[in-house]
């Protein structure tokens, strides 16, 4: 499909006819927080903000029913959980957020198992993202291997001041897109070699620093004084890993009676401390130090190993809520300071591969 | 399992025996009710479960007996949880609730012809004896098997009724010793590394396979070692706290490997390579 234009004053029209397709959900202003709300026709969503909370548990929910059981006179009945999920829609999720949906997607629907509940989520959700022309304070996409300009999604959409350009980036972007026919134009090749030119420039709006590779996390794992002078102030809140875009860990937990009752898959956080705590009473994982350890090493050297991916997308949450003001980009650059005195320039630590 | 499927929910099993094994220890025989299930069901010694009591929660348990007898499936389990607890209540004919097959297992069919030593301690029997009974069943594959297994007293002792069958099998040593014997104990006495370097087993052309207490393993390892095994002779399984069982719910990992997918069988070779929180 064509790239087309959308003038500014045409957006609110194309979101209504949206709803038709399904449910849409996009940055809303709450009274203490701003998150990813349902807006209905006729509402204007505020596009500025970048959400505190991230978009993940419209489809890697907080709490999912996996299964309601009853213990009758016949024995034992499990009913697998399976509302009917209707199509929605993510308005103006930020390039950060919508990679943080392929990150999801290489914990929860490798080849190896597939949960279940997230992938009919995913399949029914079409992802609109809308380039960021200020990154924030704390965003180091750049740093991640992403771009404020990052095309993810399904249909990929940049403010050009009067009007947008549009890109449709899979089938259900373009089936979206169509919903909105006759309020596009196509765009042209001047609008092309702008917007072309606008990719650059966020991109370098967004500051980059030297990270640390796979190697360089793997030789400091036993620098025991470096992580516990890192996590010093760390309280375990789990706060960093709920508001996470890309953190998955969950935990399975019975709701009921012995005669009937539910299971659920719940959020989790590798922060706890009883989180790794067995039945016996062995905890590998008991010191906080170890905690932050693992989630630092989970996101920037075990999922690389295992999925080639990073697993952070440099959204900056968890350094604007953490309570102690931990702050992700200092480990990193800490680490790789750490690790490579002795390489030469920034420019070249910037740029070596982050899998060796 | 690329279909997606809805793994993390269990189907029905009943329960058609127990027994009672030590103070806190039971195994119980299940039967997955569901006849398709059962048949894609198919499992190798040293893979696990996660058996579920619905409104208590679910327990990670591996598999004790062997794929070659096919009509039932075995579990022995300790009583250290609240799952636990609740599964020790059942008798005969109750439900159960089951979901697996999960992680690697042995790589059984890599050894025919080798020599088997078994090293192991408590419950730390149970995901071996998948793997004996599995070798005594296909017994020409396999040469010599040694067992050598203790526990903390004689009462501790799992697979008792078991023994008799192996003392007689070809080829095929028992050797058993109790940390502290009680009152008519005509056996050893002694911590399972003194009797694995009394019984000083041969590494040539063999295997050995240890599970039990976390100190008994890394005694066990440091030993087998010394007597000349190289570290891919030396396999073992480790025990985590599990929940999913697929690689998903973030618990069970040393450094990128997953206890419940990537093992837990690892050979000591692997086990050197990572560094992670054991
Ligand atoms: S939000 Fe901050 S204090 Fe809380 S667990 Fe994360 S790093 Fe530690
Ligand atoms: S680790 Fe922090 S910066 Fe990275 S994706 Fe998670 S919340 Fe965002």
């Amino acid at each position: 499909m064509q790239a087309k234009i959308l003038k500014t004053e045409n957006l609110q029209a194309w979101l209504d006819k949206l709803a038709s397709y399904g449910e849409v959900y996009a940055p809303v202003k709450g009274k203490d927080t701003s998150s990813f709300e349902r807006v209905n026709a006729g509402v204007m969503p505020d596009f500025s903000i970048r959400t505190d909370v991230p978009p993940k548990g419209l489809i890697f929910r907080q709490a999912e029913k996996i299964l309601a059981y009853t213990v009758g006179e016949d024995g034992l009945e499990i009913k697998r959980a399976g509302e009917e999920i209707s199509n929605r829609i993510i308005f103006g999720i930020r390039p950060c957020d919508s990679r943080a949906f392929d990150i999801l997607d290489a914990a929860l629907l490798n080849p190896y198992a597939s949960e279940y509940s997230y992938s009919v989520m995913r399949e029914r959700t079409v992802l609109i993202t809308l380039a960021c022309n200020e990154p924030g304070q704390t965003c180091f996409c750049t740093t991640v291997d992403g771009s404020p300009a990052g095309k993810v999604g399904n249909v990929w959409i940049i403010d050009l001041g009067d009007r947008y350009y549009v890109e449709a980036l899979s089938p259900s972007g373009e089936q979206v897109v169509m919903l909105g026919e006759g309020l596009f134009m196509d765009a042209t090749e001047d609008d092309k070699l702008l917007v072309q030119h606008k990719e650059r420039e966020l991109f370098k709006a967004v500051s980059r620093f030297p990270a640390p590779t796979v190697g360089d996390l793997n030789r400091i794992f036993d620098d025991e004084d470096f992580w516990k002078r890192l996590a010093d102030k760390c309280l375990s809140c789990g706060m960093c890993t709920f508001l996470c875009p890309t953190c998955h860990c969950y935990e399975i937990k019975d709701e009921g009676n012995p005669k009937s009752g539910d299971r659920y898959r719940i959020w989790d956080s590798c922060m706890f401390s009883n989180f790794t705590l067995a039945a016996g009473g062995h905890n590998p994982r008991v010191e906080h130090w170890k905690r932050l350890r693992q989630r630092m090493m989970h996101k920037f050297s075990y999922f690389i190993e295992n999925s080639g991916v990073i697993g952070c997308v440099g959204c900056g949450r968890c350094i604007r809520s953490c309570p102690v003001a931990f702050d992700v980009r200092e480990f990193l650059r800490d680490a790789a300071l750490v690790c490579t005195a002795t390489v030469g320039s920034i420019d070249g630590l910037l740029d070596r591969d982050r899998t060796a | 399992m690329a279909a997606i499927t809805d793994m993390l929910v269990p189907v029905n099993a009943t329960v058609t025996d127990v027994i009672g094994e030590t103070p806190d220890v039971k195994t119980f025989k299940i039967k997955i009710d569901d006849g398709n299930y059962r048949e894609s069901f198919a499992y190798r010694p040293g893979q696990f479960a996660e058996l579920s009591i619905l409104g208590i929660g679910e327990s990670t348990i591996s598999i004790t007996s062997t794929p070659t007898r096919p009509d039932y499936l075995e579990f022995s389990i300790k009583r250290i949880g609240l799952v636990t607890e609740a599964i020790h209540t059942l008798v005969s004919c109750n439900k159960i609730a089951l979901r697996g097959p999960y992680g690697n297992g042995f790589p059984v069919e890599d050894w025919k012809g080798k020599d088997l030593v078994f090293v192991a301690g408590g419950i730390g029997l149970a995901p071996l004896r998948s793997v004996i009974n599995y070798m005594l069943d296909n017994r020409d594959d396999y040469g010599r098997i040694q067992l050598i297994y203790g526990a903390r007293s004689p009462q501790d002792l799992v697979f008792r009724w078991e023994y008799d069958t192996w003392r007689q099998a070809k080829d095929f040593d028992l050797e058993i010793t109790v940390d502290g014997a009680s009152e008519g104990w005509m056996g050893r006495v002694g911590f399972v590394p003194a009797l694995l370097k009394e019984a000083a087993p041969s590494p040539e052309n063999a295997i050995a396979l240890t599970c039990g207490p976390p100190v008994m393993i890394k005694f066990v390892l440091q030993d087998l070692v010394s007597m000349g095994f190289k570290s891919d002779q030396i396999i073992t399984t480790l025990e985590s706290k599990m929940q999913c069982g697929v690689g998903q719910c973030g618990r069970c990992n040393i450094g990128p490997k997953y206890i419940c997918k990537d093992g837990p069988v690892f050979t000591l070779t692997e086990l050197n390579k990572i560094k992670g929180d054991f």
